[in-house]
């Protein structure tokens, strides 16, 4: 049996509010749309945009969406979630139910969550490796990010994730889990005057209760570990493409700069941007339309508000498309959809013809990687 | 008297894009417009706001950037060595213990640590640099981070503080339990933009924020509303595209074909009002007070950045103020 070509790996990035989940899902919808296994990781998408891909409530179990015959492929969606995704690790190691239990019962254990949470980054990429070990048909994975810089923290700042997965900080903390012989561990360790400093500082309690939890969510850390070392390969590699969003807003355009410095010094090219919610260049150069903004700037009431309005967006896109074409060669320009803003129901085919446009310029400018 | 009771501790939660961070440095410049000093606390990479006053960027320092308004980004690594030098006293615990490598590597990696250390210098910038320092804020506005990280950021004093364990981390735990209970101390605001996505978040926040303090936010900003000029207040929900300048705006056109591209600009503008309406409805409903700032980038062209939060200061000291005030 031939061996199957590993897939492709879609990064959207970007700011808060550009609409990088529609985006992305628009994407996802294109490529579903042209015949691929699509696998569409989300972050938070609105109601009306899980509405529109008829799956009810997404969460954190990848689900088929069902689409209609023009559709080739097939498309799977999830949406990021960081608890359901830890219940269903604790299983998946196979603990027994009691020690399942436990960690679900432990103090720390929805601090320990949320921690994970913080790190919603780092949780995507593990994962994007978990679909690539479970889903092995799939032909492309498109992933939504948070927002804003921190959204590749696990490629720009590996030794953050060390110091919370690195085993021997791991061993170290978990000989105060271990009830017994936690002095005479922490003694061979020549660790034993910080151990007690630390515990009669902290309370020889607080430190024990941590390193119990460490014990019983020991595999399911080494699994994360190994699954994030993976995800960082694929994401450093050719398999991976990386778009940036933003919307006509200078914080935006800020996040997208700051996203390409540290792209850039991990030796990864973006080429590829999106400008969102732009005005359309066919009612820029409308003769009529431009008059009437020329002749109504100064006058007063709401005309001037609106004129004023709709001048200070085109300056500020200008601006914008002058900035975003600065970092990546190849910056695609979507206007205001009329209807996808407002109507209350999203149309899949409307979404797909958007993610479409994003299709044509990712295969366009596939990065070359260093 | 402000007219919004403002507590001594404000948190200023919201997703990122809402402009929270502006929010936050334009109620702190409020604050001191006022006359009362007022200190904003960051926890971010970079402080964004020193900058806008022409200053350098500041870190774990305080800074005065204008009369009575300070600024600072809070440092997990300096509030730690601060905490054991200065407050407990204890220079050799922190040199011999606290900074080798392994206990450091803990700290990082225990979960709430670093969320506890920045609740617990909140604590004291509050109750006790005064006594300490002789340092007095009457205002201390927090840019809390983002808003998942936000609300557990409540969580964590609990959950120690629950564990009943002797020592001293739990003794400062409980008192940073007890002072995130005092609605006289400590308040949260919630801020959005009038978008589906931002108000549907802050909706679903409005309880879990209830859950864990016992007590609804005490006011709620929306930012980067449009003018009400265009769309005026009781007609947002009826809104015809029969006004006058709509009219012209679409009798301007030399192609009609354009027509679809403006209503698309229209339909933007409309969503961002009904959103707002709809934000106000169910505010109001609550009980919730609304703080409205209006969009500053489509006023006039462009505004420089210190200028939008000068606009948003005042927007927010006629609101915790009173219209009456000055």
């Amino acid at each position: 049996m031939a061996k199957r070509v590993s897939p492709n790996v879609v990064v959207f990035l970007g700011a808060g509010g550009v609409g990088k989940t529609t985006l992305s899902t628009s994407f996802a919808l294109a490529a579903a749309q042209s015949g691929q296994t699509v696998v569409l990781l989300s972050i938070d998408p609105a109601r009306r945009l899980q509405s529109a891909l008829s799956v009810g409530k997404l969460d954190d179990e990848i689900t088929v969406v069902p689409l209609v015959k023009e559709f080739k492929g097939k498309l799977y969606a999830g949406q990021l979630n960081v608890e359901q995704a830890f219940s269903r690790w604790i299983k998946d190691e196979g603990m027994p139910h009691e020690a399942q239990e436990k960690l679900h019962g432990h103090v720390f254990f929805q601090t320990l969550v949320s921690r994970v949470a913080t790190m919603g980054d780092a949780f995507a990429a593990v994962r994007v490796a978990e679909i690539l070990e479970k889903m092995p048909n799939v032909d492309c994975i498109v992933v939504d990010t948070p927002p804003g810089i921190h959204a590749i923290d696990f490629l720009t700042k590996p030794e953050r994730m060390r110091e919370f997965l690195n085993s021997r900080t791991m061993e170290f903390i978990k000989m105060f889990g271990r009830g017994g012989g936690l002095f005479s561990r922490a003694l061979k360790a020549g660790a034993a005057h910080l151990l007690d400093a630390l515990g009669n500082i902290a309370g020889h309690g607080f430190i024990t209760a941590f390193g119990e939890l460490l014990v019983l969510s020991e595999g399911v850390f080494n699994t994360m570990s190994n699954r994030l070392e993976a995800a960082s390969k694929i994401l450093r590699s050719s398999k991976s493409s990386y778009v940036f969003i933003s919307a006509v807003r200078d914080d935006a355009i800020n996040v997208v700069e700051d996203l390409n410095d540290a792209l850039k010094k991990q030796g990864i090219v973006v080429s590829f941007g999106v400008l969102n919610r732009i005005i359309s260049s066919e009612l820029q150069n409308d003769k009529g339309f431009s008059d009437f903004l020329e002749k109504h700037q100064e006058s007063s009431g709401e005309l001037q508000v609106f004129v004023n309005y709709v001048r200070s967006w085109i300056s500020k896109q200008d601006v914008a498309l002058k900035r975003m074409k600065l970092l990546v060669p190849s910056v695609v320009q979507i206007p205001l959809v009329p209807g996808l803003e407002s109507s209350a129901d999203q149309r899949l085919q409307d979404l797909a013809e958007l993610g479409a446009l994003i299709l044509e310029g990712v295969k366009n400018h596939k990065r070359g990687s260093l | 008297m402000t007219s919004i009771e403002a507590p001594d501790v404000l948190f200023v939660l919201g997703k990122g894009g809402t402009g929270r961070t502006t929010v936050a440095a334009s109620l702190a410049a409020a604050f001191a417009n006022a006359g009362e000093s007022s200190l904003l606390v960051q926890w971010a990479l970079n402080d964004a706001v020193s900058s806008l006053y022409g200053l350098p960027d500041t870190h774990h320092e305080v800074r005065k950037v204008a009369p009575h308004f300070h600024v600072m980004n809070y440092s997990f690594e300096r509030a730690v060595e601060e905490y054991f030098v200065s407050h407990l006293g204890a220079r050799q615990v922190f040199e011999k213990v606290i900074q080798s490598s392994h206990i450091q590597k803990l700290m990082k990696a225990a979960p709430g640590i670093q969320e506890l250390f920045f609740l617990g210098r909140i604590f004291w910038l509050s109750e006790l640099c005064q006594k300490e320092r002789g340092w007095r804020y009457k205002r201390i506005i927090v840019d809390a981070p983002a808003s998942g990280h936000g609300i557990p950021l409540f969580h964590i004093p609990q959950s120690v503080a629950r564990m009943g364990i002797p020592g001293p981390i739990s003794y400062e735990t409980n008192r940073v339990a007890e002072f995130l209970a005092n609605p006289e101390k400590v308040g949260v605001a919630v801020v959005a933009t009038p978008e589906e996505l931002p108000i549907e978040e802050m909706m679903e926040m409005l309880p879990r924020i209830e859950h864990v303090l016992k007590r609804e936010p005490l006011f709620a900003v929306l930012n980067r509303c449009l003018d009400s000029n265009l769309f005026p207040e009781g007609k947002q929900h009826s809104f015809s595209p029969s006004t006058r300048w709509w009219k012209t705006a679409i009798a301007s056109l030399e192609n009609s074909g354009n027509k679809a591209h403006l209503q698309a600009v229209l339909d933007v503008m409309l969503q961002r009002r009904k959103q707002e309406g709809y934000a106000l409805q169910q505010l109001s409903a609550k009980n919730i007070p609304v703080l409205k700032i209006p969009d500053s980038g489509f006023q006039n062209g462009n505004v420089r950045a210190h200028e939008v939060i000068e606009v948003c200061a005042r927007e927010c000291e006629r609101f915790l103020y009173g219209s009456n005030h000055g």
